[in-house]
């Protein structure tokens, strides 16, 4: 066998899934008046806390707030989570989805948003740091590259409850924003 | 684990045992399980205290085992000396 | 027989070869053979399907996995063609939706596909069973169906560590976990007649495993009283179970065939041995902080008398029968969780 021999061989890879990337939509208008969605996680405490906050501020800004919560992935309490989302998305203007703060949630608060995208509702997906770039690939190879995200703090479930308000504070108009509520 | 391997074996250690009056016979050897069953019969040997003394018939077999067929094997041996298990 | 993948120029040198496929990123880190046309078409041969046929999407990055691409990868882990069906057959067991597979190749968890193989196949075609089935016996089926699935994983689902999976440290089985059950040593009926296949049909089961938790004892010979600890010992306070729901995933308890024999003159009925399993696999809440167990709390995870169980229910124990001679040791593949195991009958080797 001298240096130049070659062989053929036959590519292993595929290309991967989400050419086309699905529409995300935005309010265009204020937010009194309108039912907002927010998809809390059984696991998370953290964001258990500022989904509440919130919540909270949405009716205070006039609109109504429903909040619901999943936290399996298969068996009956994954069909059951998974037909919540499908019901909250009948009954809700837009939504915010939370949380990614490890894999395998990213990946489901990716697959819920893009569900309530699917029903053409403004949604917001809330991800950790450290989870943003798995998050964009999941959305991308779900077709819904353009799904807004908004990237919270890591790691946050540890953090004290004062310190989880001020970032419910400080991140609460920049989900609005992502949401397209205007003034 | 190869029957006919386990039968040379297990004629080895017969040949033995057979000059003193006893016999070592195959009862199984399955090599879906591993396992090797073995019956010693000393109903002809005048002098069982003449014979290998369990524990040391055991290892003796074991090792003649060993030396014939690759691989683990369970070795079960009805030796009339010991109550059944 | 046209095959449609793209065709790639590589050295012949096996060495040149290495650093191409380590450049190319198709490689798991171990030397590769080249996917050369006459092997693939060797295994393609053998299956029922169309080399176009489309099996299943895999994530992370929902790569279509068709035949063709499958019987690639298959070639490159060095698969003989007559154990590709087994590649086939787990992949789709892995895309049951129930498998969860596109949480389980995205996770921070170490979790990835063990294959259990039940059949006459496994001697066949290698799949180890009895001493070091699950690493170091070195039979064909064992080392390259395991890996041909993880090339899979990586090549068609874009499964790469650090990108597009979040996976903590990985485990040693991400480069392929294949091993088989010892019907013949269990005196229960085989894994796969316990999920409804019959006793003739090669099948696999897909178990989405955390890593082999091994366990030994050489004191207590009471069926009872190892099955107590045993069951302790798979109620870890860190164990995925008590992160999530108790009603989703399952745990393989592998027992040596010495320890089985003995646990089935105890529990001939192995419905009553998962009983005994999820009766005595809990902690009291006092063993976890007080934040952990005021979740457990809030989840209504512990019962009347202060225990927490690892499962809701016995089926969730899966016991089977493997392993050496040597006694003294069983393992456990912990569970993920949020996956259910699934299994498929091997198509043209049933």
């Amino acid at each position: 066998m001298s240096d130049t021999d070659t062989v053929w061989v036959r590519r292993p890879t595929a290309a991967p899934g989400g050419d086309e990337s699905a529409p995300a939509y935005r309010l265009d208008r204020a937010i009194a008046g309108l039912t907002i969605g927010v998809r809390e996680d059984r696991a998370w405490r953290s964001w258990q806390l500022i989904g509440d906050i919130w919540s909270d501020y949405l009716r205070r800004d006039g609109a109504e707030a429903i909040t619901v919560e999943t936290g399996a992935q298969v068996g009956q309490p994954g069909s059951d989570d998974r037909k919540q989302i499908d019901e909250l998305a009948a009954v809700v203007d837009a939504a915010v989805v939370g949380l990614g703060t490890c894999g395998s949630c990213t990946t489901f608060t990716i697959k819920d948003a893009v569900a309530l995208e699917e029903h053409e509702r403004p949604v917001v997906a809330v991800v950790c740091e450290e989870f943003l770039v798995h998050g964009q690939n999941v959305a991308t190879h779900l077709g819904h590259r353009d799904l807004k995200i908004l990237v919270l703090p890591y790691p946050l479930e540890a953090r004290p409850d004062d310190e989880l308000r001020a970032i419910a504070d400080e991140y609460y108009p920049k989900m609005l924003e992502l949401l397209g509520v205007s003034a | 684990m190869d029957p006919a391997r386990v039968a040379g074996a297990v004629d080895e250690v017969a040949t033995v045992l057979r000059a003193d009056g006893g016999d070592l016979i195959l009862l199984d050897a399955d090599p879906r399980t591993d396992r090797i069953h073995l019956s010693l019969v000393l109903e002809d040997v005048s002098c069982q205290d003449c014979v290998l003394a369990p524990d040391l018939l055991y290892d003796t077999i074991e090792q003649a085992l060993h030396r014939h067929v690759d691989g683990e094997f369970e070795l079960l041996v009805d030796d009339p000396r010991r109550p059944p298990a | 027989m046209t095959l449609t993948s793209d065709r790639v120029e590589v050295a012949a040198d096996p060495r040149r070869q290495y650093e191409q496929a380590m450049a190319e990123r198709w490689s798991d880190g171990v030397p590769l053979l080249p996917a050369t046309d006459d092997a693939v078409e060797a295994i393609l041969a053998t299956s029922p399907y169309p080399a176009d046929h489309a099996l299943c999407v895999l994530p992370p990055r929902n790569g279509v996995a068709t035949i063709e691409l499958i019987a690639i990868n298959a070639a490159m882990a060095g698969v003989e063609p007559a154990a590709f069906g087994v590649v086939v057959a787990a992949l789709e067991a892995m895309s049951e939706p129930e498998w969860n597979a596109f949480g389980l190749t995205t996770t921070t968890s170490s979790v990835f596909p063990m294959l259990v193989v039940n059949g006459a196949c496994r001697d066949e075609l290698g799949i180890d069973y009895r001493a070091s089935c699950m690493g170091g016996a070195a039979g064909r089926g064992s080392m390259t169906i395991g890996r041909a699935v993880a090339l899979c994983l990586r090549n068609i689902g874009g499964q790469r560590a650090g990108e597009t999976t979040k996976s903590v440290f990985g485990q040693p089985a991400r480069f392929g976990f294949c091993f088989g059950e010892w019907e013949e040593r269990s005196p229960w009926p085989a894994l796969s007649v316990r999920r409804g296949f019959r006793p003739d049909q090669n099948v696999v089961t897909v178990h989405g495993g955390k890593g082999t938790f091994p366990l030994a004892d050489i004191h207590n010979d009471d069926p009872r009283d190892l099955l107590y600890l045993i069951a302790k010992s798979l109620a870890f306070p860190l164990a995925n179970p008590y992160l999530g729901n108790p009603e989703n995933g399952e745990v393989i308890v592998a027992f040596n065939p010495m320890w089985a024999e003995r646990f089935g003159r105890a529990f001939p009925d192995v419905e009553d041995l998962q009983s005994y399993l999820r009766t005595h696999a809990c902690q009291p809440i006092d063993l976890w902080p007080a934040a952990n167990a005021a979740m457990l709390h809030d989840r209504g995870r512990v019962d009347p008398e202060g225990r927490v169980h690892l499962f809701e229910r016995p089926d969730q124990f899966v016991p089977m029968v493997c392993g050496g001679l040597g006694s003294l040791h069983a393992i456990a593949l912990p569970s993920f969780g949020e996956s259910q195991m699934q299994s498929k009958a091997i198509l043209g080797r049933s």
